[in-house]
């Protein structure tokens, strides 16, 4: 390494002394020559993420919106303090968008889990046809989002199969009932993504060490006692990865709703993703679309600092 | 009613001058050369110099010099020879809309688009979306500065939002110098508050329409004569059944056929109720017509209405029609809402009128287009009445229209296409067209047997009738926040989250929120121009 970096100097123009001098002294200095190598990787971050948080800032201070006719940077004129974060606080809009989003998360990730779970320990053992079934049950995760609430939105309709086979009158509608449209975006939602985390959670039971089973099977240890006492705690980073991961993205939800039900009947499966979707496109109201995504960004980052706080004092 | 002139709006009179002054106005005199030696001269009908040949009736849409068409190509000539034509213009608008442009009526006939570039070389490239996100791609075009499209089209009730947003092109220069006939008392809109409607926004040329979405009543005439239904309404409502003139008929009309079975499975008497956006505009059709000659959604000071007696009124009788819409009609799009009365699920509904263009008629191999095929007609819109007199009311609801793009560096050009499009022997062309969004709405169209043919006879006269009535929708900058507003609110009290009395005063804050908001950039000028555009015909009851 020295002698490759010698030879660089070396090779620099005559009369740059003061430049050769500098440059040796980076190729000498781990710490700054690291520096300049990560710098483009800098310069790049500063643009695709330091300067659109800057500008959602600068614009969640402010009144602006594509209605005012002046290009963004302008959008000082119309500033307004921090009126924008207390709109946000009382806005029920917002607040009940954000209660379905958690609702939705809190039904659909566990009941995913636990049917992710229980088809994971049926495929642990081999059985006839395994290969075909496990490909089969695969299947939803990898249909676009857009298709599936396509699916759903055909299947749930009154006179759709669904109440066609349960012998369901027309008359009893699923997505234009204010309780049925929620289960029915839950029930698509947990039929696509239970095959992610049946995927995820196989991977950690086959990851459990066979001689630590084989010995308590030898044991006298039933499945129940086995897959509590030796597969689950064994699974316990598996499955946070797997909860973590679906929580976010269920977080995030919006194909499947906007083409089920587009956040409705009135707004009753208006997620936070379709609220903000609503405020930027129909409302244009993107200053407050700024404030609430900075709010929501920093809420997180903080629940997120927390809980890696928190595992790292449990290792510890 | 009186409609002052604005300063920069022509009348209907000065649209409508003769080619000589049109040319003398705008300076093309001395291209005699491109009037007098039309390059497909011996194919034209005598006097004619330009649009579509070799088809039977092609002459009816072959224009000269004189006529608006003619002036579109003239100037498009002299733009030209003056180097500022460019060779092609970019077109934003809806994909359904496409082949009705493109493509030829039927094998051998012309295609609009082919005319233009046999007449103007100009290539136009035509970049599709989804009808319901068309315009947020044109505010993304306006936000990003990208200026990928010299032409825009989209609701005509955002006409409002493009022009607060600095987006749009006021043609109000284009349209004194090459005069389009949009306000032709033979051939364009029928009344000079129409013209205004439909191609000014505060005053000015902005929207140049290229539909005519005035919703207009459709019904099921084959269930309305079947004896078995006409007994049990007599039986039931102690009058002979007949399309309702007001909206107390519709209701019980509606409520009549909720539930029973005339042979074709279960029915629902409502066909108007749908989900947000798409349901809006009837309750805008019922609250409309709540006070004579108008219920004007604001009053003089620009002030909403959606709290007061009526519209709560208004609110509830919406609310009370759920009862009789079918099972999902909350989430129905229009689409869906057509597809009700083609399975003869509802009896009545007040729609696009290309309702009848895809689902009443035969398809090319001869099966039906619909279950509803020969049961449909058309009757003319609802209202209240008073004394002696009914305000029928429609709404004009969504409506594309074409803009030019603040970007364009072809901005003339781009106003020339547009005016050639819309002009009313082009447009009849185009609503010959058996697929497509665009909708008649011009005099010469109804008149025209291949439009006929389309849109049905039974509607030549209800969809002119039905226009003459009609009331515009919010149209103003902050229009989408205000529907929407409005829709929301309304849906709560649909899904029984509110009453409707608490609806409409959520409304009525949310409008003057905004309404406050946007009093800087001219909302209250805007709402004030808006009720000049509306009708105050009224009907013997």
């Amino acid at each position: 390494m020295t002698d490759v970096t010698a030879n660089i100097v070396s090779a620099a123009p005559a009369g740059s002394t003061t430049r050769r001098g500098y440059w040796s002294g980076v190729a000498r200095d781990g710490r700054k020559l690291g520096l300049w190598f990560v710098a483009p990787t800098l310069v790049l971050l500063l643009f695709i993420v330091i300067f659109p948080m800057g500008m959602q800032l600068y614009l969640s201070a402010t009144w602006w919106t594509p209605l005012d006719g002046t290009p963004w940077y302008l959008a000082f004129e119309s500033f307004n303090g921090g009126e924008n974060y207390l709109r946000l606080v009382t806005d029920p809009g917002l607040w009940s968008a954000l209660w379905r989003t958690v609702l939705i998360m809190a039904v659909a990730v566990p009941v995913q889990f636990m049917l992710g779970l229980g088809l994971a320990f049926l495929f642990i053992d081999q059985f006839p046809g395994r290969k075909i079934f496990y490909s089969i049950l695969l299947t939803p995760m990898m249909i676009v989002p857009a298709v599936v609430g396509m699916m759903f939105y055909l299947l749930f309709q009154g006179t759709g199969p669904i109440n066609n086979t349960f012998g369901l009158p027309a008359s009893f509608s699923w997505l234009a009932d204010v309780n049925r449209a929620m289960i029915s975006v839950i029930i698509a939602d947990v039929w696509q993504w239970t095959p992610l985390m049946f995927l995820i959670l196989l991977a950690g039971m086959l990851g459990v060490p066979q001689d630590q089973l084989l010995a308590a099977r030898l044991l006298g240890g039933s499945n129940w006692q086995n897959f509590r006492k030796i597969i689950l705690p064994r699974m316990k980073p598996v499955i946070a990865i797997a909860l973590v991961l679906r929580s976010v993205e269920c977080f995030k939800i919006f194909d499947l709703i906007y083409i089920m039900t587009k956040g409705g009947p009135g707004v009753q499966t208006e997620t936070i993703s379709l609220y903000l979707y609503k405020q930027t496109f129909a409302d244009l109201d993107w200053s407050y679309v700024a404030a609430i995504g900075l709010t929501i960004l920093l809420v997180l980052s903080l629940a997120a600092a927390r809980g890696l706080a928190y595992n790292a004092k449990k290792r510890a | 009613m009186t409609i002052s002139r604005p300063p920069m709006a022509p009348s209907r009179r000065e649209l409508l001058k003769g080619s000589a002054a049109a040319l003398a106005a705008t300076g093309l005199g001395g291209l005699g050369s491109f009037v007098t030696t039309p390059v497909f001269a011996s194919e034209f009908a005598p006097g004619m110099t330009g649009g579509p040949t070799g088809f039977e009736g092609a002459e009816r849409f072959q224009y000269n010099s004189g006529m608006s068409e003619g002036r579109a190509i003239e100037g498009i000539k002299a733009l030209q020879a003056a180097g500022k034509a460019p060779k092609k213009l970019t077109i934003l608008l809806p994909d359904g809309t496409i082949d009705q442009i493109s493509k030829p009526f039927r094998e051998g006939a012309s295609a609009p688009l082919d005319v233009w570039k046999r007449e103007t070389g100009i290539e136009i490239e035509m970049i599709g979306a989804p009808v319901g996100d068309v315009f947020k791609k044109v505010m993304q075009d306006v936000t990003t500065g990208s200026g990928s499209y010299d032409i825009y089209t989209g609701p005509w009730n955002s006409t409002g939002d493009l022009v607060a947003s600095g987006g749009a092109v006021d043609c109000s220069e284009f349209v004194q110098k090459y005069q389009p006939d949009w306000g032709d008392p033979e051939r364009g809109m029928s009344t000079e508050a129409l013209v205004k409607l439909l191609y000014t926004y505060n005053n000015k040329y902005y929207p140049v329409a290229l539909d005519g979405d005035f919703l207009t009543w459709y019904y099921l005439r084959g269930i309305y004569e079947k004896p078995a239904v006409q007994d049990a309404f007599m039986k039931e409502m102690g009058r002979e059944l007949a399309v309702p003139n007001t909206w107390q008929e519709v209701d019980d009309i509606s409520k009549f056929f909720t539930g029973k079975d005339f042979g074709n499975g279960t029915m629902y008497g409502n066909g108007c109720l749908m989900s947000r956006f798409w349901g809006l505009p009837t309750f805008y059709m019922r609250l409309a017509s709540m006070a004579f000659p108008n219920f004007y959604f604001f009053n003089e000071d620009g002030h909403p209405n959606l709290n007061s007696d009526l519209g709560v009124q208004c609110a509830e009788e919406h609310v009370r029609s759920l009862a009789w819409s079918p099972p999902d009609a909350l989430n129905f799009t229009f689409a869906e809402g057509w597809a009700s009365m083609w399975n003869l699920q509802v009896p009545n509904i007040a729609t696009y009128t290309a309702i009848a263009k895809f689902g009443d008629g035969y398809k090319e191999d001869g099966t039906p287009k619909s279950r509803a095929t020969g049961m449909m007609d058309s009757h003319a819109p609802v209202g209240r009445r008073f004394g002696d007199k009914i305000n029928r009311r429609s709404i004009l609801h969504y409506s594309i229209s074409g803009w030019i793009s603040s970007k364009s560096p072809n901005a003339e050009a781009a106003f020339l296409f547009l005016q050639w499009l819309s002009s009313t022997r082009t447009f009849t062309l185009m609503m010959a067209s058996p697929t497509g969004y665009f909708d008649p709405m011009q005099q010469a169209n109804f008149r025209e047997p291949l439009v006929a043919s389309n849109y049905k006879p039974y509607a030549m006269e209800t969809i002119p009738y039905t226009i003459a009535r009609s009331v515009p929708g919010l149209n103003f900058g902050g229009q989408t926040a205000m529907d929407n507003a409005l829709d929301e609110e309304l849906q709560a009290a649909l899904t029984g989250q509110k009453t409707a009395r608490e609806a409409m005063d959520a409304a009525q804050g949310k409008w003057e929120q905004i309404i406050r908001r946007q009093k800087s950039k001219g909302i209250l000028e805007a709402i004030k121009a808006s009720r000049d555009t509306w009708t105050t015909i009224v009907d013997p009851a």
